[in-house]
């Protein structure tokens, strides 16, 4: 129970560091049009959530008998990511599962961090681009997202990856990336310490200047989407060029799976609602 | 004292106790509530010795009832003699409890509608003079005949004076004045709004109506011409006129939908809702492209509870290449509301083939990926069977979501489906019927939809082809996968 306890005010603490450092969108403030429960979405965050749970953390986290101290099966665990995950190297020599490792490391995290972060913006932003295209083209679409950055990653680093790559973040970027394209005006829900300091001042002068019925605390700030994703677009495309141009190996984010995902929102346009197609290409908002 | 007795007593006061400045009183007072009494106006010619004021009260008589056998006689002979007869005897004069039946009888022998000149109201002292540029016959001017310089100076001028005369609190001689200007140019907004307008307050209704009527036989395109013609229908309780009125500002040729909305407006603030709607439906049913007149009455659906219907009208609003500013504004109003889906989407092959190309696109992907990220090694297999992909994927999205495509529906036997049945009329307050998440609103449709049977059987030929290309574009991998050793770790 203790330890429940401690893991929990961890995880709190750490989420509480993280949304100073950067606004952790929790949901999107506008209506979705066609009213669609996410099943897509939900779908996606149990099968991630299921294959961390059952299948890795077992082995991350797990207890190995006649251990005293916690430690983790390292190797079972490395070995899963060795087969699965996405390598260049692996593809390109013909080993292990080969191409299907591109369908197979979407699903697979590092750790539960890993997996808390892109579940949270997948969620934020899925939602809504799955309104806009349908359960079942969304899928598609995030598929082919996390497939492109994939084989992006590996496109635009000159450097043989001998590295496999697991993660749905790619796919996530390109979700992110197709909301800004149809939604860019969309503002966000954000969790974010600074922006809940900064908003102080100004909810008690409006508490106090309110008649009536004022909100005083919130604890989310909405952000306008484009500012949040232009920023991750930045935060992704610098270190991406620095790994091009120091020539080395992908070691940690893969953020240049991260751009090539963004860049794979384009082809949302393939998998978006034609009503809403048509909409959209005569400049009007969805 | 209503016109008759004014009239009656204007004779007995000229007849029988030759108080000539009376009766002329007396007569024009009566005239200002019936300016259509011939009799009122060939009496008014014994008040006067000026013998061009005769003929010209002699020619208003006439206008109103050409028939007039005294007026007729007595015209002649101002036109044969050259110079001032006697006036000739009116009839005899009206007994008091006579005089309701001569009158009746004038006014049954009255044309209907004055036909050219209007009567503006005429003050006893300034009677004779008004008169003569008051009944002159205006210039038939047209629309689109352009005013010209001298006309534009001269009428600059009249309302001036119009103005000045006015200001002295002389309203019929201003009226005159306006009316000289409505002679040059028919729908002259300012002249046509202050005549008709006083007219109207001196109650001569029917000359105000006639002011206003003309300029819309001329075809005039100033909104306000029409709306006041619409008030003074309204506020007379004349059915007829303003029915005819709102017919043809729906039908206009070229249609101002700053006044079509107007209008509505203008029923709507009565409280006539049915009216402000009939009207906005024939004239969208004129012209369909009037994206305000379908906000308007998008509007109205939405207030009356039907947001439904709104959404329809808002969403065929935004599609009428609305500009910039009303755009944003049924973009706005669509921001929250359902899609609606229309036969444009459902019948166009080039949408449907696009979601096919998603699905191709992303065998393709695990093609290459197959290859080993070798293009020129993807092979006739892989690409065949990105091909299938392609057809499959056809299938299937028409099989689910593009069942109508032209001709395709129609060459695999669908048919029109029948349109919904109407759904009740509801009130404001009554919950909007349950739909189905993630549908579109359907718009009527005209294009026939594939029957369920082939449906299916499209669905399944649709998968089984990606079933296959599955196979194709994944071949090496599949083998790999049967049997495959862990790679290699790098530490």
């Amino acid at each position: 129970m203790c330890l429940l306890v401690a893991i929990l005010a961890y995880f709190l603490l750490i989420l509480f560091i993280s949304t100073f450092l950067y606004p952790m969108p929790v949901n999107d403030s506008g209506l979705v049009r066609y009213r669609t429960i996410p099943w897509a979405t939900l779908s996606l965050i149990v099968i991630n959530t299921t294959v961390f749970v059952l299948w890795i953390a077992p082995d991350l986290y797990g207890q190995q008998e006649g251990s005293i101290v916690m430690e983790t099966t390292f190797e079972d665990y490395v070995g899963k990511i060795n087969t699965y995950g996405f390598n260049e190297k692996v593809l390109r020599d013909g080993q292990g599962i080969m191409a299907f490792a591109t369908l197979t490391s979407i699903f697979m995290h590092a750790d539960f961090w890993h997996l808390f972060g892109n579940m949270v913006f997948l969620w934020a932003f899925g939602r809504r681009v799955e309104d806009a295209c349908g359960s079942p083209r969304f899928f598609l679409f995030y598929l082919l997202a996390g497939m492109i950055a994939n084989v992006g990653s590996v496109l635009l680093n000159p450097k043989l990856d001998t590295l496999p790559s697991i993660g749905a973040s790619g796919a996530i970027s390109g979700v992110m990336g197709a909301f800004l394209f149809l939604f860019p005006g969309a503002w966000v829900n954000c969790l974010w310490g600074v922006g809940l300091i900064l908003r102080l001042p100004y909810a008690l002068i409006r508490w106090l200047s309110a008649k009536e019925g004022y909100r005083f605390w919130r604890w989310t700030v909405p952000l306008p989407g484009w500012l949040l994703l232009i920023w991750f677009v930045a935060q992704s495309f610098l270190p991406s060029i620095e790994t091009i141009r120091s020539n080395q190996e992908i070691q940690g984010v893969n953020h240049l799976a991260h751009l090539a995902g963004f860049l794979a929102a384009f082809t949302v346009f393939f998998f978006v609602r034609k009503d809403l197609l048509m909409r959209y290409l005569q400049g009007r908002s969805l | 004292m209503n016109a008759q007795e004014l009239f009656r007593q204007g004779v007995i006061a000229i007849r029988d106790q030759k108080d000539l400045a009376r009766g002329r009183e007396l007569l024009i007072q009566s005239l200002k509530l019936d300016p259509r009494n011939d009799m009122a106006w060939l009496w008014l010619t014994h008040t006067t010795s000026d013998p061009v004021k005769r003929l010209e009260l002699v020619e208003r008589a006439l206008r109103v009832n050409p028939n007039n056998e005294a007026a007729l006689k007595l015209k002649a002979r101002l036109q044969s003699a050259g110079q001032p007869p006697e006036p000739v005897s009116p009839p005899p004069a009206p007994a008091p409890d006579a005089s309701s039946t001569a009158l009746v009888e004038t006014e049954q022998s009255a044309s209907p509608v004055i036909e050219e000149p209007t009567a503006p109201a005429l003050s006893a002292s300034e009677a004779a003079p008004v008169t003569p540029s008051v009944i002159q016959p205006l210039k038939r001017k047209t629309i689109d005949e352009p005013v010209t310089p001298a006309e534009r100076e001269r009428i600059a001028l009249l309302m001036d004076r119009a103005d000045a005369y006015q200001q002295g609190g002389d309203i019929e001689q201003a009226i005159a004045l306006w009316v000289e200007v409505l002679s040059i140019r028919v729908d002259h907004e300012l002249a046509l709004r202050n005549a008709a307008g006083h007219l109207w307050k001196l109650q001569y209704w029917d000359d105000a109506r006639e002011l206003i009527q003309r300029a819309i036989d001329a075809g005039t395109r100033v909104p306000t011409v029409y709306l006041t013609a619409i008030d003074m229908a309204e506020r007379r309780g004349d059915t007829a006129w303003s029915t005819d009125l709102r017919e043809k500002v729906a039908t206009l040729s070229n249609p101002d939908e700053a006044l079509v909305v107007k209008v509505a407006d203008y029923y709507l603030g009565r409280g006539d809702t049915s009216t402000a709607r009939r009207f906005l439906e024939q004239a969208l049913a004129a012209h369909p492209h009037m994206p305000a007149a379908l906000i308007k009455l998008g509007d109205m659906a939405r207030d009356a509870g039907d947001s439904i219907e709104a959404t329809r009208l808002y969403e065929r609003a935004a599609r009428t290449k609305a500009p910039g500013k009303v755009r944003k504004e049924v973009d706005k109003k669509l921001r929250t509301a359902l899609p609606v889906l229309t036969d444009r989407e459902r019948g166009n092959v080039w949408l449907a083939v696009r979601e096919a190309m998603g699905v191709a696109s992303l065998f393709l992907l695990l093609g290459w990926q197959d290859a080993r990220l070798d293009l020129l090694a993807l092979g006739p297999r892989r690409w065949l069977g990105v091909l299938v992909s392609l057809l499959g994927g056809y299938l299937l999205v028409t099989a689910t979501s593009s069942p109508q495509q032209k001709p395709l529906a129609g060459w695999l036997g669908g048919t029109v489906p029948p349109p919904p049945p109407p759904e009740p009329p509801r009130g404001p307050l009554d919950p909007e019927p349950f739909r189905p998440p993630g549908h579109a609103l359907q718009e009527p449709t005209e294009l026939p939809l594939l029957p369920a049977s082939a449906r299916l059987m499209l669905a399944l030929a649709g998968l089984v082809l990606l079933i296959l290309a599955f196979i194709l574009v994944f071949s090496q991998s599949l083998e790999w996968v049967g049997d495959h050793r862990p790679p290699y770790l790098p530490w």
